[in-house]
């Protein structure tokens, strides 16, 4: 190295309030960013090798097992994929069960993201613990929140952690209209949380940046695209799901054992609520819609740290779609509809909490998985997350080393990442280093 | 409301090796159907469930896998009410909230239950496959045992004092 070069390294080895374990590397010399790198350094678990061999009743129950938080994600996308295959139609009782579900799912993941790991950032805090020596009320109402997700996941997933009530066709069992309505007064409750949440969290700080995003996500001709739907892009595509695979370019690259995934020909992009939010944001809820207006959040939103409003504003959707679906909810005359095994290709896809979820299976005339694929939003959104640092880089590289890593850590946890779906691990750590 | 008695709450993900040692113990306590006695299988998944899990229990025992500088398949036993104890502990483990942290803001809002112990067993292993390793499963089955012995102590001496007073 020159004597008059100047090398600086930032490394932030172990990541707080993210879910799954990686650390960011970003190297600069002479005041340009040589390298940024999300490094995700555990090793994959190979859930994909898992289904090999498996009949295709077990992905539902196998693919739950790849997330904590977001377990009917991969269920959903699962069944959407052999279902298709197989030329099942699922009827509409059972489809709005599975949304009922799904938004479950959404309340919890997303009320754990927004108060508990994202929030502490805004209030210079470090996490949660501390959080609630001055927001005591605020956090005990989010858990109520969470709770009631978690109740209405319970019921209709058939146990609170890893659900296995769904199969394909539809559920192994239905609740009784009377169980479900018993789960109307949390929920309401709950409503009123979210919709504090969402004006409380649109009065925070926000740094001021706004990258030039492709925005990624399901589009549903007649809903807030959550169980299925189309792919449609800010680029302007809206296409079958069946182009997927020919519209991203899948990479290894050596600092992680996640993939990188991006447009071909175009870079990165993104998944995940704001993705959503832009996209569709005409399908949001009333209330949803309302809120958005009166907090100044309407797209086009570039900002990904305000995507914090955007998960409140998803939640208020979630909550006033699950209320109106348990109104309305009549249990269907059998939990799952029959079908026949017909081998070939299957693909389906839905909209976890951060991000398009896709799968794909290839299953033989026995109903046997013989391969399989499995794309997680984090790992879709990797290449993306480091872009950002890329661009934060030129000021994060003039601030003390304490303030550059919360910065970079802020940057991360805008895209609420869940590296244990990315990596098909779960844990983190972080590390600093300069020179 | 009153409160059950003993629940025993299996953290980890059985699909990672010594991981599942929670999962495994929860599913011993099932098959075996001890009266009096509840187990939940929390996986990997959010552990501020936990706050929900244990709300209406008085004595409530975590068994996780934990990383620790001791022989693979210590076992590690703290009382979750007893600061020294619960700090001296390493709680990295493989779930993506921390459980000190859970503890602390359960200790925070009140959300405690009256008695709270936390079984750690020393793995080895967590990557993919499930099993656990000859030493980890050696240990989860004294752990069951012991917790077997709690669970026949609680059934001898109920009716319990006011267990609140002591948390």
């Amino acid at each position: 190295m020159a004597s008059n070069e100047q090398q600086r390294t930032i490394r932030v080895s172990a990541l707080a309030r993210v879910e799954g374990e990686g650390g960011l590397l970003l190297r600069v010399r002479n005041g340009q960013v040589m390298d940024v790198r999300l490094q995700i350094y555990e090793p994959p678990r190979f859930f994909e090798a898992l289904l090999r061999g498996r009949p295709h009743t077990e992905a539902p129950d196998i693919t739950a097992r790849i997330c904590g938080i977001c377990p009917v994600a991969y269920q959903m996308s699962a069944c959407n994929a052999l279902e298709s295959l197989f030329g099942i139609k699922i009827p509409p009782e059972l489809r709005q069960l599975r949304l009922l579900l799904y938004y479950a799912e959404w309340i919890q993941s997303h009320t754990l993201h927004v108060v508990m790991l994202h929030a502490p950032d805004f209030l210079g805090v470090d996490n949660v613990v501390q959080m609630a020596q001055t927001h005591r009320e605020l956090v005990q109402r989010a858990l109520q929140l969470k709770k009631a997700g978690n109740q209405l996941l319970t019921l209709i997933g058939g146990r609170e952690i890893h659900p296995v009530n769904v199969r394909v066709g539809g559920f192994y069992a239905v609740p009784r209209p009377t169980e479900l309505h018993r789960l109307r007064d949390p929920l309401q409750r709950g409503l009123e949380t979210a919709l504090e949440l969402a004006r409380w969290v649109a009065n925070f700080p926000f740094p001021d940046f706004e990258p030039n995003y492709e925005f990624v996500a399901l589009r549903h001709p007649t809903e807030y695209a959550i169980l299925d739907g189309q792919l449609a892009s800010s680029a302007g595509l809206d296409l079958p799901l069946s182009h997927f695979e020919e519209l991203v370019r899948e990479r290894q690259v050596p600092h992680s054992t996640a993939l990188h995934y991006e447009m071909a020909g175009r870079g990165s992009y993104l998944t995940g609520p704001l993705a959503r939010f832009n996209l569709n944001f005409s399908q949001l809820s009333s209330l949803a819609q309302e809120v958005a207006r009166e907090t100044g959040t309407v797209p086009p939103l570039q900002n990904p740290f305000r995507s914090i409003i955007v998960r409140c504003l998803e939640i208020i959707h979630a909550l006033e779609r699950s209320l109106d679906l348990l109104d309305d909810y009549e249990p269907p005359s059998r939990p799952w509809v029959d079908y026949e095994i017909r081998p070939g290709i299957a693909f389906g896809a839905s909209e976890a909490p951060r991000g398009l979820l896709y799968h794909r299976y290839e299953v033989g005339a026995d109903g046997i998985i013989q391969t399989a694929w499995i794309v997680p939003p984090t790992a879709q959104n990797q290449k993306r997350i480091e872009d950002d640092l890329r661009l934060l880089a030129p000021q994060v590289i003039l601030m003390p080393k304490d303030r550059a890593t919360h910065l970079c850590e802020r940057a991360i946890r805008n895209y609420d990442p869940c590296i244990s779906c990315a990596t098909h691990f779960l844990r983190l750590s972080i590390v600093e280093d300069s020179s | 409301m009153s409160r059950k008695i003993m629940l025993v709450i299996g953290i980890g993900n059985e699909l990672c090796g010594d991981d599942g040692v929670g999962p495994w113990i929860v599913k011993h306590i099932a098959a075996a159907h001890w009266p009096g006695v509840s187990a939940v299988e929390l996986g990997s998944s959010d552990l501020t469930l936990l706050l929900d899990i244990w709300q209406d229990f008085s004595f409530v025992y975590l068994v996780d896998a934990v990383l620790a500088a001791y022989p693979v398949g210590t076992i590690i036993r703290v009382n979750c009410y007893n600061q020294d104890q619960i700090t001296d502990v390493n709680m990295i483990s493989t779930h993506h909230c921390n459980l000190l942290e859970v503890i602390k803001l359960a200790r925070m809002l009140e959300m405690l239950p009256p008695r709270l112990f936390l079984y750690g067993i020393v793995g080895r292993s967590f990557q993919i496959g499930s099993g656990l390793s000859p030493e980890v499963e050696g240990a989860a089955r004294t752990v069951a045992t012991r917790l077997w012995r709690v669970a026949k102590h609680l059934e001898r001496t109920l009716p319990y004092p006011n267990l609140r007073s002591n948390a």
